[in-house]
């Protein structure tokens, strides 16, 4: 649980969802829908994007959390100061999962094409600011690759 | 720069420079805690600047907006620049005499009183600074939270002058700065509510935590005005870490320890109702009511500036009658769903007479009202704290979902946060009416319209914005609209009667530009004559969107404009035709918002305000069956992802001089019907019914 073994006691079929939110506080996780369509509630388990609001506990086990407050301690992962360069979230609701889905894309392909994008990033924004997400993911794509990340 | 956190420096002892508005002047409050409470600026001893916002923060910048208009007219440094919410007193009731946050109209509501309390800040500060340097005024000026000796550079920073500056008095006149000496106004700053929204730390209504406090969801009865008529508790009861049921009149809550056991307690239940208002109707029966109404003719009619609308009809009818041509065409729209990500939530505490709530919400007056009137407590007895707002688009100017916090943490007797799932905010929104509209020209010789008369029918109330008076000044021209609602919540959906009206004229100007054969651009240049705000705008935007040119092989166009709330926009879409859903590849939008406060801002409410319509112009619609909401979830209610959100490029256009007015809704209403004409141009086919592509129903 972004780096360290939490333990929990919680009724085996609730979703990590609201053993996040609720019991470890940890509240940068949303809950959007309850159905797995919306992408609110997107953590990354085992560096995979996971929507946590119909994943049981039980089925987490040992797994790695990360969660929007792993990321970094101060906005300082590269895909934080990529949405901060292109100032992407407006009501920031979905922002978090969005992040998170960004951050294991880059992971398996660290320089996206667009189509690449709109497959991996299927996440619900209500406010619109899909064209922002996309290029922060572009930018924090080349600072990436230049080594280098623009403060 | 936390815009929740509180700081008071009142009771500190410090002298703080605290600035209020009232009876159209700017006074400097007395520092008692009390009188405090109607500042909008407080400069403190260490130079922070706080602004005190009235407008709530949803995603649209408002409150960044705010502080960038009295920083600038201050010259205070922006880093130094807070905002905090303001409490629900009556200075701060500045929309129609509502705290509240809608109607795209926060920065024209308060540019005016921000700008003189900053000029008067500036204009005190700079005084206490003269008289510091030993300086005539006139040979100093401020700039970044200083007082500035001009010749010799010396210089002091606001903070050491607030305590010599809070006894001056304000100029009876604050001298506002001229455009042209702007520094903050007018630049792309950062908002100031977007790091905490990149790390997870922003607190929306559903994050809020109270000591002791439990978890509750609820289901309201579906058949909209219909009651519980009584649900076996038992079930409920029997889930672990579910401690209550809250019977309210029309809904059953379960209240546990946390939302998973309160949702599964609820799902165990199944409550009894009483058959709804709406009982036995459906949507196709709602669609064939508007269309008849529709041509029967409108029953009330829209008063016209310059006549009566006896005298109108009668005009409209000889002209119609006169007309070289006659044409008539017949749209419809449904009801939409705000459909906010954040669902619909409040957590209470009510105790000893009190209670407090917190919630986000757009009218922070009227929830404290409701929910004083459901608990039967003075208003003075309700405390409201405002939480950032996982959308609002007009939902949460309503109060249901705070009431009803307050009614089932009195009956738990613990505070209780209310979170209603997603099918539950889908079915009891306050929808976008459905509204049908006949639509009539007469046209002369040359094609151009010598009348127009519309005639629509709908589930909500004076339903005129955006076609009771249209930006292009048509002649001879008679509006007229029925309602009739069978018992459908109605609300304000991001940009109210424009969504629906804009649809309908725009769609209608494009249909008489293709009779005539002419440019849809160039047919509506004609027609904006003596709109010369609006030509201006169409020929920038038709320029940047290379509308001169024909586009790519395959590409085809359309064009829509609208007026709202003193801001123009006209939005050209670029289409792909492919199969029953037309790609958008590229929208270029033009605004006009008078000045523009915040350009990065301006830029992300037009994408936003064109992707929310876009997912309503392709897909989206609520549909009512036996009088309840047939959709639950976002696979019924689709929203357009990232792979079909279209290249979105924004001209901002500005009108020195002219009014500053909002940039939220604005964008919105052009789209649907760009869309449309451009489906036109592609194919030849009018598309006069909205969404576009409805799901097949299986």
């Amino acid at each position: 649980m972004n780096g360290r073994a939490r333990e929990v006691a919680a009724e085996p079929e609730t979703p990590v969802l609201w053993v996040l939110r609720e019991q470890l506080k940890l509240t940068g996780t949303k809950f959007g829908c309850g159905v797995a369509m919306c992408g609110a509630c997107t953590v990354l388990v085992d560096g995979k994007p996971r929507t946590t609001c119909t994943l049981p506990v039980s089925a987490v086990g040992e797994g790695k959390i990360t969660t929007i407050e792993g990321l970094s301690p101060d906005r300082s992962h590269p895909m934080q100061e990529a949405w901060l360069e292109e100032q992407v979230p407006q009501c920031g609701y979905c922002q978090s999962g969005m992040i998170l889905a960004a951050v294991a894309l880059l992971a398996e392909k660290p320089a996206p094409t667009d189509a690449d994008i709109d497959a991996a990033m299927t996440h619900i924004c209500r406010c619109g600011t899909y064209p922002r997400i996309r290029a922060a993911i572009h930018r924090a794509a080349q600072s990436a690759a230049q080594g280098t990340v623009k403060a | 720069m936390n815009a929740l956190t509180r700081r008071g420096f009142v009771g500190t002892g410090a002298a703080v420079l605290a600035l209020a508005w009232r009876g159209g002047r700017v006074i400097a409050a007395p520092q008692q805690a009390a009188q405090a409470l109607n500042d909008w600026l407080l400069i403190g001893p260490d130079g922070q600047v706080t602004v005190r916002v009235n407008q709530v923060e949803m995603g649209q910048g408002a409150q960044t907006g705010m502080a960038q208009i009295l920083a600038d007219e201050l010259d205070a440094q922006w880093e130094s620049v807070r905002v905090e919410m303001a409490p629900i007193r009556t200075p701060f009731l500045t929309h129609r005499g509502q705290y509240m946050t809608g109607g795209s109209a926060s920065i024209e509501q308060n540019i005016g009183h921000l700008r003189a309390m900053g000029a008067a800040g500036r204009d005190m500060l700079l005084r206490a600074g003269a008289a510091r340097l030993g300086a005539p005024v006139g040979d100093c000026h401020a700039e970044s939270g200083k007082v500035i000796h001009t010749a010799s550079g010396r210089s002091l920073p606001y903070g050491t002058l607030v305590a010599d500056a809070c006894v001056l008095t304000p100029p009876a006149e604050p001298p506002l700065k001229d455009r042209s000496a702007w520094r903050l106004v007018g630049r792309p700053l950062p908002r100031i509510d977007m790091p905490s929204k990149v790390d997870g730390s922003a607190v929306y209504g559903l994050d809020v935590e109270v000591p002791g406090m439990k978890v509750a969801t609820l289901i309201q009865c579906p058949g909209f005005g219909g009651k519980l008529a009584g649900v076996d508790e038992g079930p409920a009861l029997k889930v672990a870490g579910v401690v209550k049921v809250v019977k309210l009149p029309n809904a059953v809550a379960v209240v546990a320890d946390g939302y998973w056991a309160a949702r599964t307690g609820l799902e165990a239940l199944a409550p009894k109702w009483t058959p709804g208002r709406a009982a036995g109707v459906s949507s196709a029966d709602i669609s064939a009511r508007l269309n008849a109404l529709a041509q029967a003719g409108g029953k009330t009619a829209f008063d016209p500036p310059k006549t009566d609308a006896k005298t109108a009809l009668a005009d409209n009818t000889a002209a119609l009658a006169g007309a070289a041509r006659r044409f008539e065409a017949t749209y419809e729209v449904p009801l939409l769903a705000h459909a906010t990500l954040e669902p619909m939530n409040a957590t209470a505490r009510v105790a000893n007479g009190k209670a407090e709530i917190w919630a986000p919400t757009q009218v922070q007056s009227r929830m404290r009202r409701d929910v004083a009137k459901a608990l039967g407590l003075s208003e003075a007895a309700v405390e409201l704290h405002t939480t950032q707002l996982g959308g609002g688009f007009g939902r949460r100017l309503e109060t249901d979902y705070g009431v009803q916090a307050a009614l089932i943490a009195r009956e738990a007797g613990v505070p209780v946060k209310l979170i209603w799932g997603r099918d539950e905010d889908m079915r009891h929104d306050f929808y976008r009416p459905a509204a049908v509209a006949r639509l009539q020209a007469g046209l002369d010789a040359d094609g151009m319209p010598v009348a127009f008369r519309a005639d629509i029918a709908c589930l909500d109330e004076g339903p005129f914005g955006g076609i009771g008076e249209t930006p292009y000044g048509l002649l001879a021209a008679y509006v007229a609209a029925t309602t009739w609602n069978p018992g459908v919540p109605i609300g304000a959906w991001r940009s109210v009667d424009w969504t629906q009206n804009t649809f309908f004229v725009e769609s209608f100007i494009d249909e008489l530009a293709a009779l005539g054969k002419a440019d849809p651009v160039a047919y509506r240049m004609r027609l904006l004559k003596d709109n010369p705000r609006l030509t201006r705008l169409l020929a920038a935007t038709a320029e940047r969107a290379g509308w001169s040119k024909p586009p790519a092989a395959g590409r085809h166009r359309g064009v829509a404009l609208c007026e709202r709330g003193g801001t123009s926009c006209v939005e050209i879409v670029e289409i792909e035709p492919a199969g029953e859903t037309p790609r958008v590849i590229k929208v270029t939008a033009g605004i006009d918002c008078g000045s523009a406060i915040n350009p990065g801002q301006i830029r992300a409410q037009v994408e936003g305000g064109v992707i929310m319509a876009l997912s309503a112009a392709l897909r989206q619609q609520i549909t009512i069956k036996d009088g309840a909401v047939e959709q639950a979830f976002f696979d019924s209610f689709p929203m357009v992802h990232m792979a079909e959100a279209p290249e979105i490029e924004t001209v901002i256009l500005e009108t020195p001089g002219a009014k500053v007015t909002g940039v939220g809704e604005p964008p919105v209403p052009p789209l649907p019907p760009a869309l449309a004409n451009a489906i036109f141009a592609a194919t030849g086919k009018r598309i006069r019914r909205l969404p576009i592509a409805p799901l097949k129903v299986a």
